[in-house]
């Protein structure tokens, strides 16, 4: 039965791992690219530690230079994940269904359960391990573009691509795929129906994602604010105090001290306060993140689970 | 309307006790939404013989086999098939089914789909080598891909899957629909040559008559979802008549038609006149609307 | 030996498979002893109910000319053919010049057939056309 899952889901199956070797290899050169360019100005400090100079002068053309790549290889790690999910998760079902081999299967010595799960584990285990696989290349690869970008891995994009918050997007687009070719009949369908529905549930946990966990506070003298430069972890909001406690406008503060970029006792503003998601709070957010899918994704498998006990091509003919 | 006859051990094969029916159905019926696919349906395909379940298209024959095979449930009426309940046991084993279309894995070659058809087998019976040899004596490559294959090449490799399971009963829906003369000539071959070396009860559904007339000897004739004929084809042939005349003749006139100034009717009953085709005989209950029979003098 | 089955002639198919077992036994093609064939054979070739060929067994085995045993096949009898004797030799001689007779007298093959069989009628069936 194994090999019979493994059978009828191998185009799908190669076309998602050659998907992902692709992206591996576009890693690895990524990162060997950045790496050598880095060595040849001379500024490979710069990829393990950013300081300040790494800004001016001779690391100018690198940091240009590897802004855009950064973000478009990010973009597609955030989209490849679930993007598998809906590749080995679509012709699941509705292939059976559209090619009415549903007959077939089931009129044959196999509990029809049974039959689903094991083709369900044939897709999902290989999927999940590879973008795995993946995540954790990226997460080597990108190393050096983190450091000199300063990017936080609880920021937008990178928590996407970080930690298990991917293989939870493809197990999501996965279970939303397998639902909907319990119900629709054509792999197309499926396919629209999934996307459309991963992207309004992305959006809405992106969304909520920095306010599910309160944020942290800096409380910084206004003689010594530099900006959020220092914060470890993604800037929320920013408050400035005056010596009463009361609250100072962020347009009388724009308007008065002009944008020399210091407030030091400046419209009377005394402190910042600078409300901040902490790095720490990574994890917790991933596993918030990570258990609403999974409790999504396990209601959607177990609806196509029972429709897939009685699934009948709309009737006889 | 339906006439069910003595379902006698005439005509059929071997001797010793009278098994149950491989098929049973009784007033079984099926809806989809507000429309009735089957109606009241009750007749009994005896162990042993090769049926034929005839009827227009929509007359409900998929839908009896899918009720048969547990695919489907019945909304009411008794279902068995070999004994069993399809909608508590599913697939009844000891029984195969070909849908319509004959589904397989088309980017599959005939030796996977073999090994598939095992595969999913394994908790039952199947018999490998009957399969094979049932592909390769139809001339059928293992390399083929399946949806290569032509029609009547799919229709043999099903058959083979299907007679691999070791089955008691076949239920094959429009095994012939869309083969060739040779082909049909081949496949009906393959399905008799099951039923004559095992004793594997058939049952296939047509809406051809001539298809099936010379390899059936039981017909169940379906008619707007509902069961109009049920019996051996000898005793229904032999318990009616067609009469020429003039005038509608009395007695028990299933249907009658007027042509110029001849009437004919198809009438139950072992008097005068030639004894029926099997199309007559179908056409004829089919035309009669319902409550035509006449219940006088009806013969048992 | 291959079954030949007309299907809409009007004759019961099994009477036809009597026949042709009668036929082949006449002429000598099936001989004491062969094996009729069996009845997954001719229905994989023909396509007709196995019944019908065991029903045709059965009327065969009840003439006579064949026997069925248990496991291992149906088995030919005796031959219906005649031991070839002058008289057919002559007979046949004499049916050669009538055919040359009536082809030179412009018969088609339906007048030969309705002729031969009126007078087949007349001499062994006590019936023939009336004239």
């Amino acid at each position: 039965m194994t090999w019979l899952a493994w059978r009828r889901q191998r185009p799908a199956l190669l076309v998602a791992f050659g998907l992902l070797a692709v992206t591996g290899v576009a890693l690895a050169v990524a990162r060997a690219v950045i790496e050598g360019r880095a060595a040849a100005l001379g500024v490979g400090v710069c990829l393990t530690e950013a300081t300040q100079q790494c800004f001016t002068g001779p690391v100018q053309p690198l940091y240009a230079g590897f802004r855009e790549t950064f973000t478009m290889m990010r973009a597609w790690l955030v989209v490849a994940a679930p993007l598998v999910g809906v590749i080995v998760g679509a012709g699941l079902l509705a292939r059976e269904v559209e090619q009415r081999t549903v007959l077939f299967v089931g009129t044959q010595a196999i509990s029809r359960v049974g039959w689903w799960a094991r083709t369900v584990a044939m897709a999902l285990v290989p999927a999940v391990v590879g973008v795995l696989a993946v995540t954790l290349l990226a997460g080597w690869a990108l190393e050096p573009y983190a450091v000199l970008y300063r990017q936080e891995r609880i920021g937008t994009l990178d928590f996407d691509i970080s930690g298990i918050w991917p293989v939870a997007a493809t197990v999501l687009a996965f279970a939303l795929a397998a639902a909907f070719g319990a119900v629709l009949r054509s792999s197309l369908a499926v396919v629209v129906a999934t996307v459309g529905v991963w992207v309004v549930l992305y959006a809405s946990l992106s969304e909520t994602r920095y306010d599910l966990l309160p944020d942290a506070v800096d409380i910084v003298p206004a003689a010594s604010y530099t900006g959020f430069f220092d914060i470890d972890g993604l800037p929320q909001d920013l408050v400035y105090r005056g010596a009463g406690g009361e609250v100072v406008e962020l347009g009388v503060v724009a308007r008065t001290c002009g944008s020399s970029g210091t407030t030091d006792l400046c419209a009377g503003v005394t402190q910042v306060e600078l409300y901040y998601q902490p790095s720490s709070l990574f994890w917790p957010l991933q596993a918030l993140q990570s258990a609403v899918v999974a409790v999504l994704a396990s209601g959607l498998l177990a609806f196509s689970a029972l429709r897939w006990r009685r699934v009948m091509p709309g009737g006889a003919r | 309307m339906r006439w069910s006859l003595m379902r006698g051990r005439v005509g059929s094969r071997g001797v010793g006790p009278v098994p149950e029916g491989a098929v049973r159905f009784d007033g079984v019926g099926k809806r989809f939404g507000g429309r009735s696919a089957l109606r009241d349906c009750t007749f009994e395909v005896p162990r042993g013989r090769v049926a034929a379940l005839v009827g227009p298209n929509g007359a409900g024959k998929t839908t009896l086999l899918m009720v048969a095979t547990g695919l489907l449930r019945a909304d009411e009426g008794r279902v068995e098939v070999l004994g069993a309940d399809p909608a508590r046991v599913g697939m009844p084993p000891g029984a195969s089914f070909v849908a319509q279309d004959k589904p397989l894995y088309g980017t599959f070659r005939v030796r996977e789909m073999l090994r598939a058809a095992a595969a999913l087998n394994a908790r039952g019976r199947w018999d490998a080598a009957r399969a094979a040899g049932l592909v390769e004596a139809a001339g059928i490559g293992f390399d083929e891909r399946v949806g290569a294959l032509s029609p009547g090449g799919r229709a043999r490799v099903a058959l083979a899957i299907a007679l691999g399971r070791d089955p008691e009963l076949l239920l094959l829906d429009e095994p012939l629909a869309e083969l060739d003369p040779l082909a049909r000539r081949q496949v009906m071959g393959a399905v008799l040559a099951a039923s004559a070396e095992s004793g594997t009860t058939v049952v296939l559904s047509s809406h051809v008559i001539a298809d099936v007339e010379d390899a059936c000897d039981h017909l169940v004739l379906l008619g707007g979802g509902r069961v109009r004929l049920d019996g051996a084809v000898e005793d229904l042939l032999a318990q009616h008549r067609v009469i020429t005349g003039a005038t509608e003749p009395d007695g028990a006139v299933v249907h009658s038609s007027r042509s110029g100034r001849q009437v004919e009717a198809l009438v139950r009953g072992t008097g005068d006149g030639e004894p029926p085709t099997l199309d007559d005989l179908v056409m004829g209950y089919l035309q009669a609307e319902d409550g035509r029979v006449a219940a006088a003098g009806a013969p048992s | 030996m291959r079954f030949r089955v007309e299907r809409r002639s009007g004759v019961p198919t099994y009477l036809q498979l009597v026949r042709q077992v009668e036929q082949a036994l006449r002429l000598g093609a099936l001989q004491p002893g062969d094996q009729l064939p069996t009845a997954k054979a001719v229905v994989e070739e023909t396509a007709i109910n196995p019944n019908t060929v065991l029903k045709a067994y059965r009327e065969l085995e009840r003439g006579g000319l064949v026997e069925a045993r248990p496991g291992r096949g149906t088995f030919v009898l005796r031959t219906l053919a005649r031991p070839a004797s002058e008289v057919d030799g002559v007979l046949r001689v004499e049916l050669a010049g009538w055919m040359e007779r009536a082809a030179g007298a412009g018969l088609s093959v339906e007048d030969v057939d309705a002729l031969v069989a009126d007078a087949r009628a007349r001499r062994f069936e006590g019936g023939g056309a009336r004239a």
